[in-house]
């Protein structure tokens, strides 16, 4: 689980990468592929947001005692920096132009 | 301090136990010195060595920079410096800087984790010897005239055959790839030892924070150096084969090496910075007097800091065409990696603000760090944005920051840490007269060359040029950059006096001289081959330990594991979670077969080398072999159920355990392995929608039978593995789904030869065939494999080395052949696919 933020934030980039790159190749209006991407982008930043409220609010096993506790905020604080990292490094570029 | 130095009073069962343990564990002399597969030995060899490519790699940095000091020099014609220049930065990346991180990390991380050793000695020692005749290919390249000369990233179509028909390349290709083997095997063996064999009571959270950096280093590699693997395969078999993956007249597309290289090249710097950033994480904190400070953010950093890295790869490539948009997303992305960069610096700088900072020669090289480092950082961020990158790529800029970033991530940190862990390698105190003179030669030696290149850079010099004209005004500024390099050689030179100085003449020193927190300093110095006569409980924070007060009463035995038994050597492996001790596991003893079968491996690279390849097959052949006939000696031939381990605690044997090292090693071997099929996947779908030249004139065929023939028989493959399993388990013969597996895999490859020698476009005729075939001959590869892991497991059982509780081999084996069936259904899927996407190619812009 310590990976899982920045998974959904390769995902995110994967994603986006691709689409705009079918979406040039096959010449997709730019409101349609500007959509799509915002739609991408979106649904994985909610997904992201999702998964931090979930994580912040659960507490872990009385088994795992302090560790648990550690991995926790590890987990929480990698949720939170991947969101930051996937709407910094994704959404400003959607005001550019599409495929110039 | 040897054991027999303890006090009086427990010398007696100290040496007593010392003798029995160093017995086992000991490496023999003479010729016996090369069956070595000691953690201290093998890492020790790879820092020798890797400072050895190092010196050999600033000779040639130095001969760059005598040819460049004045304009029309004629020092070096243009062939020779293209060879010079290309073996600098080829050796320093590939046979110092890795190499080096990897001797750190297999010399420290079982020692700073409370262990014996790694989990898979022979691996740790195949690794080294694979390193040293990769690297001897390519210095013997060099000494005959025949290097690598393409530039360290041997751009297509520059390393094409057309463009470079000679052996340059190709040396480059299977030399490098021959080292990256080192890589990858190493990467899983940290993996898997840092998971699983810390000291008992070690959870993650205890962890010293140098494991969690080894830890994520680590798994970086085993994603990282894949993509660097297939695409030297595929430039090499396009040199040797004519199949054209890179060659846009047919269908290829050399910006394809270029995703393929930076997908490696990016996070590589990463990799390297992120070992030395852990070496600085444990030295601050000894030098502050206090613990580091934001443990976990520092964790979190590390965490994002490696996912980052692999997500701005492309900004190797703003200049290649690709649209603005993508490219923000690159440049942004290459700005936001300082953030954890920066969490790190300044966790090290609280640390040093919230102590009592001493003063000694590590501080000055960690003071040359900072310094170095944080320019690089920032020249760093000024290439992150695109317009400032479209004016300064491929300029004397670039050279400038990636020196910095790569001068001070790792030369740095790496002298602060030779003379803050050299009294643990020699056991002899540092002598700081040439120290300190060596330091301040190599820093402002440093600064000096390449400081001003920045400046050079930025008034136009392009890189990798070998002369230029007076007129450019570039004439003083190289000079100076020139006098600098030489000054920091002679500080370097005077670094290696010192060094040896300190070997014949420094005095013997107390353990622990630096009043250490950390579990390297609570054993005997020099370390003994076993490390820790007992192994430690560990309590609290591992990096916050009473290292010289510990280190007494593990030497007697009052550890875990305080004794000798069977003449095995013995270590505990753990809960990967809590760090509770779980299975005794029992190590390899040194054996010459790690030399061997990196001999063999050298043999089939050669031969690959001189175009003899019926006699690479029949290496290649004699390596798998060697690697069967390894795991004849390797577990324990009966059951033991468990034994006392100390403390009051019993275990049974690793050979008996639910998850023994080697099935997470298999694990994360696959985790590489998978990113290569998903590269060769992303290979084949990027040219399908960039490369120039699609669709191909004829449209590619279906060929249902044989590809339903193949997926049906790898399915059957994977049904004859699962009841060889159930077999073994239930105490019957497995021998009848042995056969059914292997037969199904023999069928798989009879049908994926079949569909290769159907083929259209032919393989050597357009990119799309010669895809679909790598696709193809990736299947039909590991379907072999498979066929060797059944083989094995006929063997091992036949030896008694299997048992209803000793299966591990065949859940290896079941784990192999079910991967192979699902990339097997999906590269199938993906070729019988490839009509339509030819198809819908047609409604392109």
């Amino acid at each position: 689980m310590l990976g899982l933020g920045f998974c959904i934030w390769a995902s995110a980039l994967v994603v986006a990468y691709v689409l705009h790159s079918v979406g040039c190749t096959f010449a997709w209006p730019t409101g349609a592929l500007r959509l799509s991407l915002t739609l991408a982008i979106l649904a994985h930043l909610a997904l992201l947001a999702g998964l931090w409220g979930a994580y912040a609010r659960a507490r872990s096993g009385p088994e795992l005692g302090q560790t648990g506790s550690f991995l926790r905020w590890v987990v929480v604080w990698t949720l939170i920096a991947a969101f930051v990292t996937t709407a910094f490094t994704l959404l400003p570029a959607l005001f550019l132009t599409t495929c110039t | 301090m040897s054991p027999a130095m303890e006090g009086s009073t427990h010398a007696s069962p100290a040496l007593r136990l010392h003798r029995q343990l160093a017995e086992i564990w000991g490496t023999g002399p003479g010729l016996q010195r090369l069956a070595a597969v000691n953690h201290s030995v093998i890492g020790l060899r790879f820092m020798v060595t890797a400072f050895a490519f190092f010196a050999i790699g600033g000779v040639l940095g130095m001969l760059t920079r005598v040819q460049l000091a004045t304009p029309q020099a004629r020092f070096m014609d243009v062939e020779t410096y293209n060879q010079v220049f290309t073996m600098h930065g080829s050796m320093m990346l590939f046979l110092f800087a890795i190499p080096m991180l990897e001797g750190i990390a297999v010399y420290l991380t079982p020692k700073m984790l409370g262990t014996r050793d790694f989990a898979f000695p022979r691996l740790t020692a195949y690794g080294y010897w694979c390193y040293l005749f990769g690297g001897a290919i390519l210095t013997a390249a060099l000494v005959a005239g025949v290097a690598p000369d393409g530039g360290w990233f041997m751009y297509t179509p520059l390393s094409s055959k057309v463009f470079t028909p000679g052996i340059n390349a190709d040396i480059w290709l299977l030399g490098v790839t021959f080292v990256e083997i080192s890589a990858l095997t190493l990467a899983v063996e940290i993996i898997v030892s840092v998971l699983t064999m810390r000291a008992p009571g070690m959870s993650l959270d205890r962890m010293p924070i140098f494991g969690w950096y080894m830890l994520v280093t680590a798994l970086m590699m085993v994603v990282a150096f894949p993509p660097l693997i297939l695409g030297s395969i595929l430039l090499e078999t396009e040199r040797a084969f004519g199949l054209p993956f890179f060659d846009p007249t047919r269908g290829g597309d050399p910006l394809l090496w270029q995703h393929l290289f930076w997908l490696f090249g990016h996070p590589d710097v990463y990799i390297i910075f992120l070992p030395m950033a852990g070496l600085l994480s444990t030295m601050i904190p000894v030098f502050a007097g206090t613990p580091l400070v934001g443990y976990r953010a520092v964790v979190v950093a590390i965490i994002g800091l490696a996912f980052v890295s692999f997500g701005i790869w492309v900004h190797h490539m703003f200049t290649v065409g690709i649209p603005h948009l993508a490219l923000a997303f690159f440049s942004a992305g290459s700005a936001i990696v300082a953030v954890p960069t920066a969490v790190q610096l300044f966790a090290w700088l609280a640390t040093l603000a919230q102590g009592r900072p001493r003063w000694n020669v590590p501080m000055l090289y960690i003071f040359g760090f900072f310094s170095t480092f944080v320019i690089g950082g920032l020249t760093g961020v000024m290439l992150a944005m695109v317009p400032f990158d479209w004016q300064a790529h491929d300029t004397y800029f670039v050279v400038a920051h990636f020196h910095y970033v790569v001068g001070g991530a790792l030369a740095f940190p790496m002298l602060a840490a030779l003379y803050y862990w050299l009294p643990l390698l020699t056991g002899r105190k540092a002598v700081h007269g040439l120290s300190i003179p060596a330091f301040w030669l190599i820093f402002v030696g440093f600064n000096m060359t390449f400081f001003l290149m920045h400046l050079v850079g930025l008034l136009g010099m392009p890189r990798r040029i070998y002369t230029y004209s007076a007129i450019e005004n570039w004439t003083w500024l190289n000079l100076l950059s020139s006098v600098g390099g030489f000054v920091m050689t002679i500080g370097f030179a005077l670094v290696v006096i010192d060094l040896i100085a300190q070997l014949r003449f420094g005095r013997r020193v107390r353990r622990d001289p630096w009043d250490a927190a950390t579990l390297e300093w609570a054993m005997p110095i020099p370390p003994t081959a076993y490390a820790f006569a007992s192994l430690p409980s560990i309590e609290a924070r591992a990096d916050r330990i009473a290292a010289g007060a510990l280190a007494p009463s593990l030497a007697r035995g009052e550890g875990y594991l305080g004794f000798a038994r069977n003449g095995w050597q013995e270590t505990l492996g753990v809960n990967m979670t809590t760090g509770a001790p779980e299975q005794l596991i029992v190590l390899a003893r040194q054996t010459y077969l790690p030399l061997w079968t990196a001999l063999s491996t050298g043999a089939a690279v050669l031969s690959m080398l001189f175009h003899f390849y019926l006699g690479a097959l029949a290496m290649a052949l004699v390596t798998a072999g060697l690697f069967v006939l390894a795991g004849q000696s390797a577990g324990l031939a009966r059951d033991y159920g468990p034994m006392p381990v100390g403390r009051g605690v019993s275990l049974a044997p690793h050979t008996e355990s639910a998850d023994p090292p080697a099935w997470w090693a298999l694990i994360f071997a696959l985790v590489a392995d998978g990113t290569l099929f998903t590269s060769l996947v992303f290979g084949l779908l990027y040219l399908w929608i960039s490369a120039p030249n699609w669709p191909p004139a004829g449209r590619p065929e279906t060929h249902l039978l044989p590809a339903l023939t193949s997926v049906a028989a790898l399915v059957v493959a994977a049904i004859g593995a699962r009841g060889a399993l159930r077999s073994v388990a239930a105490g019957r013969p497995p021998e009848r789904w042995i056969a059914l597996a292997a037969l199904g895999l023999i069928a798989a490859i009879a049908g994926i030869v079949v569909l290769i020698g159907n083929v259209v476009p032919r393989p050597n005729v357009h990119a799309l065939g010669a895809t679909a075939a790598a696709v193809l001959a990736f299947v039909a590869l590991h379907a072999a494999i498979g066929l060797l892991f059944l083989l094995s497991n006929l063997l091992r059982r036949r030896s008694g080395l299997v048992s209803a509780l000793r299966r591990v081999d065949f859940r290896l084996s079941r784990l192999w052949i079910d991967y192979t069936t699902i990339t097997g259904a999906l590269a199938i899927g993906l070729v019988l696919a490839l009509p339509a996407l030819v198809d819908i190619l047609g409604m392109r812009a």
